[in-house]
């Protein structure tokens, strides 16, 4: 999951992106407010940490113009303006959730988890494709009732593969989600998790949950 | 003496009163005093008519003096205490009395009472008659036929002293009534009166700080309140302004204390998350403290502002304090800051100077503006701090000046707002509250902060004090 922080307070940035990283995000930051609405028009994000102060473009009206180009990127505004005002004025322009600073680790990642995902139509923190089930709060996969080991890599794409089930991913937009912007990746890199996946995942299962789609990506799908 | 009550409408219905019951009372009196001297009077003109009648019926006949009264005159004399009397008299004698008087010889008594109506010889008084009615008696004197001769003629007061009577019993009744109605009246008229102030106090306890934006419509009100009204408004102006920079300045001190406190937080979920090197421990307390230091100074920062708004600065001791040892402390203080960016600090300061004021104030003045300009100076700057009596005045101007990038007009508009930062000096350290404490310190003493900046060359600072 690939996430943007746009936050001016650098300390506060640096942390955030430390404790998304730990926790398996993919984090873009963003000092400014130019600089973060450049970056979430040009980028695909699953969600967008928005301090409201920014220098250049405050976080309101990076908010009303992605609204407006109907972009519905999730967004969490991150402020210390708490006032009630703020935050009705905040929720009324598209955000998704509001959490006023200072605010615990736990709680902003679990408000980040829960955004996500209900953006993605599936509200429960248990994702289920076939008998394959995802624990998006532990970041643990089972097959049959049997854990499966994943590295974090790994968990990421099948996570992401799980959050899409059912529609072809492609490797370019597997990347965007789960890479640093400025990553210099290789090509082939999707395909070598892709097949340590099945590995994992698929031997000694009749049915194959990930399938090549040819020239066009990944699907991961239950049913035959 | 009763005080006057505390009411508006008190007042107005005891003045209104006041004077109406007087009025109707002086009225009612002499109205009662003129309806009797008409009725007296028309008596004693009836008593001086029938004088000038009874003397014309005198006649001479064989020598003999007699009185001739016709039928229709002699009758309301014919019965005894009929309250109609007269009697002629020649000299010692009498010539004729009325049957009414009972006894020719009954004396009127003399309570005289001049009259209006009286001509010459004649003399009026009031008594009682033969029935002990009281009477109104005219006595005529005149010569006449070689003698004198004394007309007494009496009528009774019994109905006209009647009529007076009703009437004064009437105005016993009816000018106490009148104050009553009048007093009611009053209490109405100025309810209604009195009642636009009503409903503008209520418009006016409507608005509090929630609603501090409306306003009183001085055109929907009396014209003597519109004035008032107006004037409100421009208070509510004045206040309104006050309290929407005061919220501004709460907003931006909880967001100015927020923000290090979520850096602080994070930074400990963050380091607690996971198990860390000692190395990424001490780094991690390192950035704690660092970021505590800059809540602190905040803090700091914010009480003395409170402190200064508060106007406890005033109160405390002002005394003779010399620029130079001013100069000297700020210099002391910085002393580890200016070495780290090789910045040279000068003072140029006569040891004469000296400013009136409170000592640990004006120390944090000037300290903040030679912070300021070895902070944001460049490296290997420069820091002149001099001080000079102001041109013809009782001020000593204190000037620190800086090479430093300078300070671009539309920055230099605002760096004394609270938590105004320039945008050159974002991101560094500083709470921005730093030269709005020097502008309160400055303001409090009576004395002003200016600034001077060529963006590129340097800045200049000068703080002016009343000279001890």
């Amino acid at each position: 999951m690939k996430v943007l922080v746009i936050e001016d307070e650098r300390k506060l940035a640096r942390l955030l992106k430390q404790g998304l990283e730990e926790n398996g995000f993919t984090v873009d930051l963003a000092h400014d407010g130019a600089e973060g609405r450049f970056q979430v028009e040009n980028q695909p994000y699953d969600a967008v940490l928005l301090d409201l102060m920014l220098p250049e473009v405050d976080g309101l009206s990076i908010l009303s113009t992605l609204r407006k180009r109907g972009n519905d990127v999730p967004v969490l505004i991150i402020t210390a303006r708490g006032e009630v005002e703020d935050r009705v004025r905040g929720l009324n322009l598209g955000a998704d959730d509001y959490l006023a600073k200072p605010f615990e680790l736990e709680e902003l990642l679990a408000r980040l988890r829960a955004l996500i995902r209900r953006s993605r139509g599936k509200p429960s923190p248990l994702l289920t494709v076939g008998d394959l089930v995802i624990d998006t709060n532990a970041r643990t996969a089972s097959r049959a009732g049997i854990a499966v080991p994943l590295s974090a890599r790994e968990y990421d794409i099948l996570a992401y593969l799980a959050l899409n089930a059912g529609r072809v991913v492609s490797r370019t937009e597997l990347i965007e989600h789960i890479y640093e912007t400025d990553y210099e990746w290789e090509s082939n890199v999707v395909d070598v998790y892709i097949s340590h996946l099945r590995t994992k995942l698929d031997k000694g299962f009749p049915k194959t949950l990930i399938r090549t789609v040819r020239g066009a990506g990944y699907l991961l799908k239950g049913e035959p | 003496m009763t005080p006057l009550p505390r009411s508006l409408a008190g007042r107005l219905l005891a003045w209104q009163s006041a004077a109406a019951a007087a009025i109707v009372l002086a009225l009612g009196l002499f109205f009662h005093g003129e309806l009797r001297q008409i009725v007296l009077s028309a008596v004693d003109r009836a008593l001086h008519s029938k004088a000038q009648i009874f003397t014309g019926l005198l006649h001479e006949e064989h020598g003999q003096v007699e009185l001739e009264l016709s039928e229709i005159i002699a009758g309301e004399y014919v019965i005894p205490r009929s309250g109609h009397y007269y009697r002629v008299m020649r000299g010692e004698t009498i010539l004729a009395a009325s049957p009414s008087l009972a006894n020719d010889n009954f004396a009127f008594g003399t309570d005289a009472v001049p009259s209006d109506a009286g001509g010459a010889g004649e003399r009026f008084f009031t008594s009682r008659g033969p029935a002990g009615e009281p009477v109104r008696v005219l006595q005529y004197r005149f010569r006449a036929f070689g003698g004198h001769y004394d007309v007494t003629l009496a009528e009774s007061l019994t109905g006209a002293l009647a009529m007076i009577d009703k009437s004064g019993r009437f105005l016993l009744v009816a000018v106490p009534l009148g104050i009553l109605l009048q007093s009611l009246t009053s209490w109405w008229i100025v309810r209604k009166s009195l009642a636009p102030l009503g409903r503008f106090s209520e418009t006016i306890q409507a608005i509090t700080h929630k609603n501090l934006g409306e306003r009183i419509d001085p055109g929907t009100t009396v014209r003597e309140l519109s004035g008032i009204a107006r004037s409100f408004n421009d208070m509510l102006d004045r206040l309104a302004h006050v309290f929407e920079s005061q919220k501004r300045l709460v907003a931006d001190a909880s967001h100015e204390l927020k923000t290090p406190l979520a850096v602080i937080g994070t930074q400990c979920d963050v380091t607690l998350q996971k198990d860390r090197s000692p190395e990424e421990y001490g780094e991690a307390i390192r950035s704690i403290r660092s970021e505590t230091r800059n809540v602190t100074r905040l803090v700091n920062d914010l009480l003395s502002l409170a402190r200064l708004d508060a106007g406890l600065t005033e109160a405390a001791g002002s005394t003779p304090v010399r620029v130079e040892e001013l100069a000297a402390h700020a210099v002391r203080m910085t002393e580890q800051m200016a070495a780290q960016q090789e910045v040279r600090v000068t003072v140029t300061v006569a040891d004469f100077l000296r400013v009136r004021g409170s000592r640990p104030t004006l120390e944090e003045a000037l300290l903040n503006l030679v912070e300021n300009a070895v902070r944001y100076n460049r490296v290997g700057g420069e820091v002149g701090i001099s001080a000079s009596h102001e041109e013809g005045g009782d001020r000593i101007a204190i000037e620190v000046s800086d090479t430093g990038v300078g300070i671009g007009g539309p920055d230099r508009e605002r760096i004394f707002e609270r938590f105004y930062r320039a945008a050159a000096v974002r991101g560094s350290e500083g709470s921005g509250l730093g030269l709005s404490i020097v502008k309160a310190i400055a303001e409090a003493h009576g004395g002003e902060i200016r600034v001077a900046s060529e963006p590129g060359r340097g800045s200049k600072f000068t703080l002016i004090l009343p000279a001890a």
